[in-house]
């Protein structure tokens, strides 16, 4: 009952008068189980905002973010995918669990997908919303951040264009990268804490043969060991 | 006052398809032995020839492998109340006109839902997700969208007046008329509506009854009949007869999925729940055999359900085989919340359907996709969703590497990359017309990106998808 109050007062049609500063919380971070980078972005990501996240595609960010997923499959409330030229894999959702809570969106052009992310956080029947339609603009962030933060909905932005980058009014902006082998996090911005560059996380394959690749260098080596012996 | 009226000219064709049809591309047809009438086709039957109307003789003639079954009115009016009860979710004020009709009271949705168009996108979604064929129109009388609904009008009229219009040029054969009565206005000339319309109701009132000329009242919007609105009943009743005799108890469970799942919607949608299911078995020689399946608490998911139900059936010794059941929930008792999930999850689904109905309304339903999996190893196949009941869904998943990201077409691999992972052979649909022989590797890009490849038969190299 209390989240239900909770919930309730956190409503943003619901005026608390001189409650209103005692209604306030600190901000709800979700981890995302790296050490690191948790410590840099003060305890996780923030529960309620819009929050902006810059790779390649295909840069295993979405396994980067599996905690996020995970927060929310108890919370009843739907996932939204909003996407322009490629789709969600339902078998990858289905595998993450996030199947039957998530609706998937391909609007024709980005003033729908705009307004359609409006609307889905609005009606307080999403709890994420995963937003790659294309890169946002400072005003549409803007309004974006504040509706998000009002109706307490998570929103991310994944942008794949790496070509511009543009300051916006979010909550964690953040670049994630490769280089000589290595996975790096650059902070840009982060709401209660300090930017932080090249903080080096581990971004595992989804899968690779090394475990075929080490077995037969240890048969070959075997088989040299055993005719040099012989 | 505006009505919309969805009218299910296969309704027990579809359920039967649906739900117990071991071939759903098998050529059937629902039969109506007093008459001799065929009243429902199906898809292959229809390319066949076989039309609604004819007889078994000249059916047969068409197509000689027809599979016929018994025309049940007691089967589209249970059919009927649970397309009601899944409406009811949506829409309040709604009439049953049994056994093919539902007609839902827009008046008071339109408030609601800010539109009609809103509301009326998140009906087809409802209804599509049922995979039943339908035809709906929208008029000033349930009597006028029936008419319109039952010509195949299949719009939603943005005024009564357009809908009256439209009614004028509809053919006297989809209205209430009786034969006799059509007959007679034939022979008067009168074809359509609009004919009608025009003779004054007191001329009309020398040759017909008082019936005749109230309908026409209602037809006009002039006159509103009173119905009975539909009320979810306290309790949840499912009757079947099995396409064949079963011997096999536990065989049962295929048949008995669904209506479980129906009776835990029906609970969840009532605040109820329940700690029993009865179930009476129609045996083929024996008398009825009744069994109650116990749960320690009471309980609304389907899936507890349907594994107490297993464990009931492993256990179970038939008398005889099996011809048909009853599934049964009766002793419902009102959901008490220990804390507020219960509250949470209404309250969700009536912003989950407002939403849905919103974006539907505005993206189209193209662009609004509620995801499925589906029985095959083709990814391509997991991404052209169609309706919710194009594919089998499975519990089991396939296995592999799945990325998130899936390219909608293929596209030839352009740039350097080095395989970390791979092959896996994807070879299979040969039955149909997209058979795919793939090598899949996972690649990394010098950015770090993980790309999904294949190579095809010819040795040619595509990007199909990316692990996010």
């Amino acid at each position: 009952m209390k989240s239900a109050i909770h919930t309730l007062t956190q409503h943003p049609d619901i005026y608390l008068g001189n409650a209103a500063d005692a209604a306030q919380s600190p901000i709800e971070r979700l981890p995302l189980g790296v050490k690191a980078l948790d410590t840099a972005l003060a305890g996780g990501i923030p529960s309620a905002g819009l929050s902006r996240i810059r790779c390649h595609q295909g840069s295993g960010e979405f396994q980067l973010l599996h905690p996020v997923f995970a927060a929310q499959r108890n919370t009843g409330k739907k996932v939204i995918w909003l996407y322009r030229h490629q789709s969600i894999n339902p078998v990858w959702l289905a595998k993450h669990k996030l199947l039957t809570d998530s609706w998937l969106l391909s609007p024709a052009n980005e003033q729908d997908a705009l307004w359609a992310c409006e609307q889905c956080i609005r009606s307080q029947a999403c709890s994420l919303i995963v937003y790659s339609y294309a890169s946002l603009n400072a005003k549409a962030a803007r309004r974006l951040q504040v509706l998000s933060k009002q109706y307490q909905c998570l929103l991310l932005n994944i942008d794949y264009n790496l070509q511009t980058f543009m300051s916006l009014p979010v909550n964690v902006d953040c670049e994630l990268y490769y280089k000589d082998t290595q996975w790096y996090i650059t902070l840009h911005r982060v709401v209660g804490s300090w930017p932080k560059s090249d903080i080096p996380i581990c971004n595992p394959l989804p899968a690779s043969n090394d475990a075929i690749i080490t077995a037969m260098r240890e048969t070959q080596s075997a088989s040299v060991s055993t005719l040099t012996g012989s | 006052m505006q009505w919309l009226y969805a009218h299910f000219p296969s309704l027990q064709l579809d359920h039967f398809v649906l739900e117990q049809a071991e071939d759903k591309q098998a050529a059937l047809v629902v039969f109506c032995p007093q008459h001799n009438e065929i009243l429902q086709v199906s898809q292959c039957a229809s390319t066949a020839g076989i039309k609604r109307g004819m007889g078994l003789a000249q059916a047969c003639a068409l197509l000689n492998r027809i599979q016929l079954i018994p025309y049940s009115a007691e089967v589209e009016c249970q059919q009927l109340h649970l397309l009601a009860n899944q409406l009811y979710r949506i829409a309040s004020d709604i009439v049953l006109l049994e056994p093919q009709g539902i007609a839902i009271k827009l008046d008071p949705i339109i408030h609601y839902y800010h539109s009609v168009d809103n509301f009326v996108a998140l009906f087809h979604h409802v209804l599509q997700s049922t995979a039943l064929r339908y035809h709906f129109a929208s008029g000033p009388s349930v009597e006028a969208a029936q008419v319109l609904a039952l010509a195949g009008a299949d719009t939603v009229y943005l005024s009564n007046a357009q809908a009256l219009i439209a009614l004028q040029n509809v053919s006297l054969k989809y209205t209430q008329f009786t034969s006799k009565q059509v007959s007679q206005f034939d022979r008067m000339g009168i074809r359509t509506l609009q004919a009608v319309f025009q003779i004054p109701l007191e001329e009309v009132g020398k040759r017909f009854d008082n019936a005749l000329i109230s309908y026409l009242l209602a037809l006009k919007g002039n006159k509103a009949v009173p119905r009975a609105t539909f009320h979810p009943k306290q309790h949840f009743r499912y009757q079947c007869e099995l396409p064949y005799e079963l011997e096999d108890s536990v065989k049962l469970l295929r048949f008995l999925t669904q209506p479980v799942e129906q009776c835990c919607e029906y609970l969840v949608s009532q605040n109820l729940t329940t700690d029993s299911l009865q179930l009476t078995l129609h045996m083929a020689d024996s008398p009825k055999q009744h069994v109650e399946v116990r749960a320690g608490a009471p309980m609304h998911n389907a899936k507890d359900w349907l594994s107490l139900i297993t464990l009931k059936l492993e256990q179970l010794a038939l008398t005889s085989a099996i011809r048909g059941f009853q599934l049964r929930c009766e002793h419902t008792v009102v959901f008490h919340a220990t804390s507020e999930h219960l509250f949470a999850v209404r309250f969700n689904q009536h912003a989950e359907n407002m939403l849905m109905g919103t974006l539907l309304a505005k993206l189209g339903s193209d662009a609004v996709i509620t995801p499925r999996v589906c029985h095959d190893h083709r990814q391509d196949l997991h991404i052209r969703h169609g309706l919710p009941h194009s594919g089998a869904a499975c519990e089991q998943l396939p296995s592999g590497q799945h990325p998130c990201w899936l390219l909608i077409d293929p596209q030839p691999l352009s740039t350097q990359t080095k395989i970390v992972y791979g092959p896996e052979r994807i070879q299979t649909g040969w039955w149909d017309d997209s058979a795919v022989k793939r090598d899949y590797f996972i690649a990394l890009s010098s950015t770090g990106q993980r790309l999904w490849i294949f190579r095809d038969h010819q040795s040619n190299w595509f990007v199909h998808g990316y692990f996010s």
